[in-house]
């Protein structure tokens, strides 16, 4: 496994460091060694993101991911658009300099940047574009996924950057831990840097083939390891105005179930101040009708959220719609457990 | 009471910055009232402002950090210089307790004042040192450098002539920069500098009596034997921080003349040896020359706004290597070649003393280098005795290299290929890969010319690779 510094300037443990606080939260792929983020430097990464060391260090330069012995950098930044922003350019740079590989997940592709590939060429270093291994990809639905006989639980949201491949990654260990045979199904570039072997990137593949990349992926998984369970991560939101999401993957991986991830104190998209996010019974209404299948949980963001207000909330939700409210970042077990005794 | 507070010197050290000239800065180092006036001279005009004077100052005082309750900075610092100056304080307090007390070589301290065994924890390694000063909001320097240019520190051993040679061959523009201090450790470096100065252009010179502040503090340390520490000895009783000083204090010609990098002679520090003590990481005292060091510092120097980058060009090759190429590729420099630092005047030449540990490492990679030691100033009594000295003495060297040598120069036999091979260290894609772009190839394309191969850290041991 390469080690790996994640770079986060300036966005660590927000929602435009999703693809950072992945990392941090779950990595297979590569060893973290060091996130690069100087506003919050000299702290431990869990404890900033989880309030829990991870033995992962802050730090502010290249050199000293260097001096952690990473040989990688990760962009781990989700900017709106996948921009690579002008003040990442010098780290990137920098670390190219050194001979490091650089692995971005961004639209805006690093090894199609005339500096960097100049550097790189020189250096000898690997520049790896995770949307760019997708780019031209063809797959085409064929109608294999009815074939696919493990439960399916599609992690589905209410907005974008709100928890749900979280989620999923969490529910897929708690399944394997109560003994069930259970597959994470990636669908964005930070669950391929995370390492889930079964993931298409599903926003860099022509649109035509994303339903048939999900098909794919799915039956795949089902057909090499046969699982009980499959989590399959969602992708932005259904009514998202810049991001709308989940009508493929409700479409091509046919879910048995959908578990929905909300945050009770998001009231605006995010990124989009001026678009209301809609009442949570509203999505549940849509995602039913769309995938004739039921939600059978949903999962709590509890961001700005204090635990009276999180204990009161799920109360509330719970007593409104019937089925189980979970923190995802709080033991698993019972909710798991629950899940695994719907006749779905 | 922890065992820092048990060894405490001094309540405050405080570094003052008296004047600055053109040609020299002139501080004052304050400890309880025991006053060392400080000097650092150029050889050429240039242009220092009281914070970087301030800087190149408290280098020196980080050697004393682990004894004192806080250490006081009377100049303004700013932010970045006082995160550098508490990290810097943090690892040299370590290397201090593990290196100089705990995993002593030499019987320096009191033995009242060692520590026992329950007192070798984490704690009592990093001490707890204040330091005080105010911060500074300055504007950030902005310095334009050329990354043809590079500093080679210049200490009249090995590693800095080989650094001179290559960088010179490959068209770098060379500034080689000796400190010379007061003492007698200057002597070592003269040969070289007196060389240089009769053959090429840019030589530069510090001259500074730090090395006298350093014994200064030691007479005044109540735990330190003074018989002992008058006796000559191939290591330092307390300093371990030796090279910060040397780097900080020709950043005024780096500034001067826009010099994008800064060469050091760091060889290879072997990961196998890289074992913590009783759980605590350290440097084994070497933690100024290692490549966590000069990144460190290229990355604050970047903070600071002087665009250059501190590394070392032979950091993946032993000093067997690095003897071989400078015997062999460039036999003059070899020539001038002084690394003892207990070196003599003998009719009018410096000679090295040939038989301290240093000399006796020296002698090895000379004679593996089937070089002649007389061209360097060793006698013909110093190789004949050196298998004999070599095995009585505490060698300096890892455990790997001088076996390879005490087989080599000994016996006739090679056992192990890496010691002369170029080291890809965990965490590169590519040996070399500290060295700057600019230059990398070239140092390269050079050393690997005499080398066994390049080899790669697998596991716990050095596998050869394509």
């Amino acid at each position: 496994m390469e080690n790996a510094t994640i770079l986060s300037e300036g966005v660590f443990a927000t929602t435009y460091g999703k693809t950072a606080n992945g990392l941090v939260r779950y990595s297979k792929r590569y060893h973290i060694t060091s996130v690069i983020d100087s506003r919050l430097a000299g702290q431990d990464a869990g404890q900033v993101l989880m309030h829990k060391p991870s033995g992962i260090p802050i730090i502010s330069s290249v050199e000293e991911a260097i001096n952690g012995h990473a040989e990688t950098l990760i962009v781990g930044i989700a900017s709106d658009g996948g921009v690579l922003p002008e003040n990442y350019r010098p780290y990137i740079r920098t670390a190219l300099g050194y001979g490091m590989n650089i692995v971005s997940g961004l639209h805006d592709f690093v090894s199609d940047d005339p500096e960097f590939v100049k550097i790189a060429r020189r250096t000898g270093s690997r520049i790896t574009d995770v949307r760019k291994l997708f780019k031209d990809k063809k797959y085409f639905f064929t109608g294999n996924i009815e074939k696919v006989k493990a439960k399916k639980i599609a992690v589905l949201g209410t907005d974008s950057a709100i928890g749900k491949r979280t989620t999923a990654i969490y529910l897929n260990r708690a399944m394997k831990a109560i003994g069930k045979k259970s597959v994470m199904i990636g669908t964005g570039q930070t669950s391929w840097m995370q390492g889930f072997k079964y993931t298409v990137v599903v926003d860099a593949i022509v649109n035509d083939f994303v339903a048939g990349a999900l098909e794919t992926i799915t039956y795949e998984a089902w057909d090499s390891e046969r699982p009980d369970y499959m989590f399959i991560e969602g992708q932005g939101s259904v009514l998202h105005p810049a991001y709308p999401g989940s009508f493929e993957i409700i479409g091509a991986t046919r879910p048995d179930a959908i578990i929905l991830q909300h945050a009770p104190m998001r009231k605006y998209f995010d990124g989009f101040p001026g678009y209301e996010i809609p009442p949570l019974e509203k999505y549940i209404k849509i995602l039913e009708l769309l995938s004739n299948r039921k939600v059978i949980a949903i999962a709590l963001n509890t961001e700005n959220m204090d635990e009276s207000m999180v204990k009161e909330e799920k109360s509330r939700l719970q007593a409104k719609f019937g089925i189980p409210v979970f923190d995802p970042l709080q033991r698993l077990s019972t909710v798991t457990r629950e899940i695994d005794s719907y006749n779905i | 009471m922890f065992y820092y507070e048990r060894v405490n010197q001094f309540d405050t050290i405080a570094v003052s910055v008296d004047s600055v000239d053109r040609r020299r800065i002139k501080g004052t180092i304050d400890l309880d009232g025991l006053k060392f006036i400080m000097y650092f001279d150029y050889t050429q005009d240039v242009d220092i402002d009281y914070d970087l004077a301030g800087m190149i100052m408290t280098m020196p005082v980080i050697n004393y950090a682990y004894f004192a309750k806080r250490i006081k900075l009377n100049f303004p610092v700013s932010l970045s210089f006082l995160k550098l100056v508490k990290e810097f304080i943090r690892i040299n307090n370590i290397e201090t307790f593990i290196n100089s007390i705990v995993r002593r070589r030499y019987e320096f301290f009191l033995k009242e004042y060692l520590p026992s065994d329950e007192e070798i924890t984490q704690e009592n390694a990093e001490g707890r040192t204040e330091v005080l000063a105010d911060i500074s909001d300055g504007d950030k320097k902005k310095l334009e450098v050329d990354d043809r240019k590079v500093i080679v520190l210049s200490s009249g051993g090995k590693e800095s002539l080989l650094t001179f040679g290559i960088l010179k061959e490959i068209g770098a523009v060379v500034y080689p920069v000796f400190f010379n201090e007061s003492g007698a450790h200057w002597k070592t470096a003269k040969v070289a500098y007196d060389y240089f100065s009769s053959k090429y252009e840019n030589v530069l010179r510090v001259w500074s009596n730090v090395d006298r502040f350093y014994s200064f503090v030691n007479r005044h340390l109540k735990i330190l034997d003074q018989d002992e520490i008058r006796r000559k000895a191939d290591s330092y009783p307390v300093q371990m921080f030796i090279f910060p000083v040397y780097i900080f204090s020709v950043l005024p010609y780096v500034i001067k003349y826009g010099i994008g990098n800064i060469a050091l002679g760091d060889e290879l520090d072997d990961p196998i040896y890289e074992e913590p003590y009783h759980g605590i990481k350290h440097y084994y005292g070497v933690y100024d020359q290692t490549n966590d060091f000069n990144l460190t510092l290229t990355s604050f120097l970047r903070e600071y706004g002087i665009h250059c980058k501190v590394f070392s060009a032979v950091y993946p090759i032993f000093g067997t290597l690095v003897e071989k190429i400078l015997v062999q590729r460039y036999n003059d420099l070899f020539r001038v070649q002084r690394s003892c630092h207990l070196c003599h005047y003998e009719g009018g030449d410096v000679k090295p003393c040939g038989t301290c540990s240093k000399c006796l490492g020296v002698l090895l990679f000379m004679l593996n280098a089937e070089a002649d030691p007389t061209e360097a100033g060793y006698s013909i009594e110093h190789v004949k005795q050196l298998e004999d000295n070599v095995n009585s003495a505490s060698m300096r060297l890892d455990p790997d290299e001088l076996e390879y040598l005490k087989a080599k120069v000994f016996e006739g036999r090679r056992i192990n290929s890496h010691i002369e091979g170029i080291h890809q260290l965990p965490g590169e894609n590519s040996a070399f890969s500290l060295v700057p772009e600019r230059f990398r190839d070239g140092v390269r394309s050079i050393v690997s010319k005499y080398s066994t191969g390049f080899y790669k850290f697998v596991g716990s041991e050095w596998v050869k690779i394509d």
